[in-house]
């Protein structure tokens, strides 16, 4: 049992870039949350956000809005946001559709993403 | 039953009246009154003895607990009532048995008394004359006839909410306990108010009868055991008084076994509670006694009381009080004895004459009462208002609950049930009872609900959960409480079980088969500083129902705990459906007609079969986002909706419910609905709040209007004055997709 709705794991940065990986289920509850909690794991010495949502069970619109949202911010800071979806999953198709790879790439897999 | 009009059946046993003393002898003739009722509707209370067993068997259940009620039991200790009423619960029968077995009729303080005799006139007030006196009863601001008393009392009585009090008058007239023996002892029953009086000095007889009531003649003819005996059954029926006045004069005062002490060196009765010196003045006062609706109510020799001067500087006591002839000893709300009657305005503090059979009975009665009733209603309001009023909406778990109060008095308050949907869409079930009862016990309540609550939504294990309620109930000290905690989770079809010294759930299995779910018992909270926590999970499928409730619900007296396990598997055995209805059905089944003696908390969970439709109503909360989601899911998997489609489907929907929550109103208050049926191979959602969707809004929520309209084969909106209602359509799609 998930104690809670989602968490946030914030790996130690490394070639530029840091890895947070998104467990559990983004909505409105605490989408507002997760992206203060995000914005603040990410160093300024990075140049790279990998935001790792292989273990993300359910994501809406507030989830993508997080995703625009921190796409911006970072690159008011000359950050880059980079996303681990997928291939077969319901928050792909749910980030697809709301056309996220405008705003950041999206990779199957986390080695794919560090590659 | 109450507000029928008081009747004396039996009025030919007064006493010979007159100036004198009225001591010892067997040939003289002492009244007993024996005044007794029950405030309100009598809905059954139980033995006094029963009290003591239930409350040994918790002890047995709890011994940490009980360690520390005793420990805390001490004068002035915050859980000083808790201890009292373990010690009270005893009172009844031994108290009484020590009175007519009497240890004081070598009392030294004897001879002096009689000595010390006043103007009996000059202490009451002035109209009272010497042919046709009324009983004056001290009350505290003004005196009335105990006819009026009698009919105040009834109209205490008739005030009283359902479940109500039973309040006993008891003492003991003669100074001789063992010459006489006599007691004053009643039940009250109803609004019916039972006089025992008689003459029992040389025959040992008690004639009396029940002023009203349908049960005449209850006490008539008794000897002084017989009585006792009729009393004690009738308690065994209806269960023990909440609170006792006592009686008696100071010489009987001094065998109190609280607050009054005698002085060896003067061999006077001293009040060690209020620190002053009683005297007992044996001189009857009225010759006659003043009608009491339609009858004579007879009256035994009158005493006085009174305080002479203060207490002897050993006893520690300094502050000369006002005298004292009766007190009131709460049961069940515990409390200390209290001194009954302080004198009027305008009253010599040098004493009071009063009837002390009757005065002192029905003010004690009435203060009692009073006292009692005040409490009890407050604890009731107190515990009422802290009660969820609304169990939540917990899609595939259907919660019914009840409280019931305890039927007499002052057994309000301290058991509670509570049901929560955590962060990730499971369900905690609370049910929890505080050691002891009245206003502490709801406040306590009070305390230990909201700290229970977070800790749950927090989102720790069971177990956990128990360990910080004990930290909690340690540093915010007071009393112990048990505790059940049990989280479902109807995704894994589990339920995780801790208790904290809780009697175990009942557990229903789809089949009606009908087990305890047993789980380590534990130790209450607050009762041990590091007690150990175990949790237990059980298979919780679908058509299971989980039974959880405080013992008032199976407790009877002079039963095991067992056989009221036994007997509510039976009744659990064949339930309605219909949760709601399940649960008033156990409490049928379980409490008998006069209520439960106890506190009954009851929170009956049943994981629902696979359902036709999915209809849910939620807060206008983010919150139930997932409670939403969840349910939606499992509704759609037990329909056999592929997974692709089901996570689909819970995102359009999801979006429709976002918005209702954004647009609910009144913000904060609001409810919305969703719905899901199958229509052919089509999937129909409906999500309808009572809010309106604005065009802004629509635009605001763009990306969730793209997805409900991507993920559906058909998405319509529509609005009236009630609200809007979204409709999402989609035919399955099956692994195709």
């Amino acid at each position: 049992m998930a104690p809670r709705l989602a968490e946030l794991d914030v790996s130690e940065p490394s070639e530029n870039a840091v890895v947070i990986s998104l467990s559990g289920e983004v909505d409105d509850s605490n989408a507002g949350q997760i992206m203060r909690a995000i914005a603040d794991g990410v160093p300024a010495s990075v140049s790279r956000l990998i935001l790792d949502l292989s273990d993300t069970r359910y994501l809406d619109s507030s989830g993508v809005e997080v995703i625009f949202n921190l796409a911006r911010d970072l690159s008011a800071r000359r950050q880059e946001l980079e996303l681990v979806v997928p291939e077969k999953s319901g928050v792909r198709r749910v980030l697809e559709l709301c056309d996220v790879t405008s705003v950041a790439p999206m990779h199957r897999t986390l080695d794919e993403a560090q590659a | 039953m109450h507000g029928g009009p008081v009747r004396v059946l039996d009025r030919h046993a007064r006493g010979p009246r007159g100036p004198g003393r009225v001591l010892g002898g067997a040939e003289q003739l002492c009244g007993v009154v024996a005044v007794a009722g029950v405030l309100g509707d009598a809905r059954g209370e139980r033995d006094a003895r029963a009290d003591v067993e239930l409350r040994a068997r918790d002890e047995a259940r709890q011994p940490a607990a009980e360690q520390l009620e005793v420990g805390a039991a001490g004068p002035g200790g915050d859980d000083d009532e808790v201890g009292r009423s373990g010690a009270e619960g005893a009172l009844p029968s031994g108290e009484l048995a020590d009175h007519d077995l009497g240890d004081g009729g070598d009392d030294p303080s004897r001879g002096t008394r009689a000595e010390r005799a006043l103007d009996p006139v000059g202490a009451v007030d002035g109209d009272v004359g010497d042919g046709e006196r009324p009983v004056a009863i001290p009350l505290g601001e003004e005196r009335r006839e105990p006819a009026l008393e009698l009919r105040a009392a009834r109209q205490l009585v008739g005030l009283r909410p359902p479940g109500a009090a039973q309040v006993r008058a008891e003492g003991r007239l003669a100074d001789d306990p063992e010459e006489h023996g006599q007691i004053a002892r009643g039940a009250r029953e109803g609004a019916r108010i039972v006089l025992a009086f008689g003459e029992l000095a040389d025959q040992h007889r008690v004639q009396g009868g029940e002023l009203a009531g349908d049960a005449p003649g209850r006490l008539g003819g008794a000897t002084p055991a017989e009585a006792r005996g009729a009393l004690e059954a009738a308690e065994r029926e209806r269960g023990p008084p909440d609170a006792v006045a006592r009686l008696g004069d100071a010489h009987e005062l001094a065998h109190e076994r609280d607050g009054v002490a005698r002085d060896p060196a003067q061999g006077q009765a001293v009040d060690l509670l209020e620190g002053c010196v009683l005297e007992e003045v044996d001189e009857p006062l009225f010759d006659h006694v003043p009608p009491v609706a339609g009858g004579v109510l007879p009256c035994g020799p009158a005493h006085q009381v009174r305080t002479l001067e203060p207490a002897p500087a050993a006893t520690g006591a300094t502050v000369p009080r006002p005298s004292r002839i009766g007190r009131v000893a709460e049961r069940g709300a515990g409390g200390r004895a209290r001194g009954v009657d302080d004198p009027a305005p305008g009253v010599s503090d040098e004493g009071i004459a009063v009837d002390p059979l009757l005065g002192a009975a029905l003010e004690g009665l009435r203060r009692a009462a009073a006292e009692v009733g005040v409490e009890r209603a407050t604890a009731e309001t107190l515990q009422r208002s802290l009660l969820p009023t609304n169990l939540p909406e917990a899609p595939g778990l259907r919660l019914a609950a009840t409280y019931l109060p305890g039927s007499s008095e002052a057994r309000v308050g301290g058991d509670w049930f509570d049901a929560l949907v955590l962060r990730d869409g499971s369900v905690a079930l609370i049910i929890g009872d505080v050691v002891g009862r009245g206003i502490n016990a709801a406040a306590r309540m009070a305390q230990l609900q909201s700290a229970i609550r977070a800790y749950a939504l927090e989102g720790l294990s069971p177990a956990l959960v128990l360990e910080r309620m004990n930290a909690f109930a340690h540093e915010v000290s007071g009393r112990p409480a048990t505790l059940l905690f049990a989280v479902v989770d109807l995704e894994a079809e589990t339920a995780t079980l801790a208790s904290a010294g809780h009697v175990p759930p009942l557990l229903i299995d789809p089949a009606g088969g009908c087990t305890p779910a047993e789980t380590p018992p534990g130790t209450p909270v607050g009762a041990a500083a590091f007690p150990h926590y175990e949790e237990t999970v059980i298979a919780f499928p679908r058509g299971s129902r989980l039974v959880m409730f405080t013992d008032g619900l199976i407790e009877r007296p002079g039963e095991n705990l067992a056989v009221g396990l036994e007997r509510l598997a039976h009744a659990s055995a064949t339930l309605p459906d219909d949760v709601a209805e399940a649960a008033h059905r156990l409490v049928d089944r379980l409490v008998d007609q006069h209520g439960a003696h106890d506190d009954v908390a009851l929170l009956v969970a049943c994981h629902d079969q696979v359902q036709d439709r999915l209809e849910l109503t939620v807060p206008a909360d983010p919150a139930a986002l997932v409670t939403v989601r969840r349910g939606l899911g499992r509704w759609l998997r037990g329909r056999g909706v592929p997974e692709t489609d089901a996570y689909e489907l819970q995102v359009a929907c999801g979006e429709a419910a976002a918005n209702a929550i954004a647009h609910a109103y009144p913000p904060g208050e609001a409810y919305f609905e969703v719905r899901a049926s199958e229509e052919g191979d089509e999937i129909v959602i409906q999500v309808g709040d009572r809010g309106r969707w604005r065009t802004t809004s629509l635009a605001m929520g763009g990306r969730g209007l793209k997805l409900m309209r991507e993920l559906t084969d058909e998405m319509s909106v529509q609005r009236d004055t009630e609200g809007t209602i979204v409709t999402l359509r989609r035919r399955r799609r099956a692994e195709a997709a």
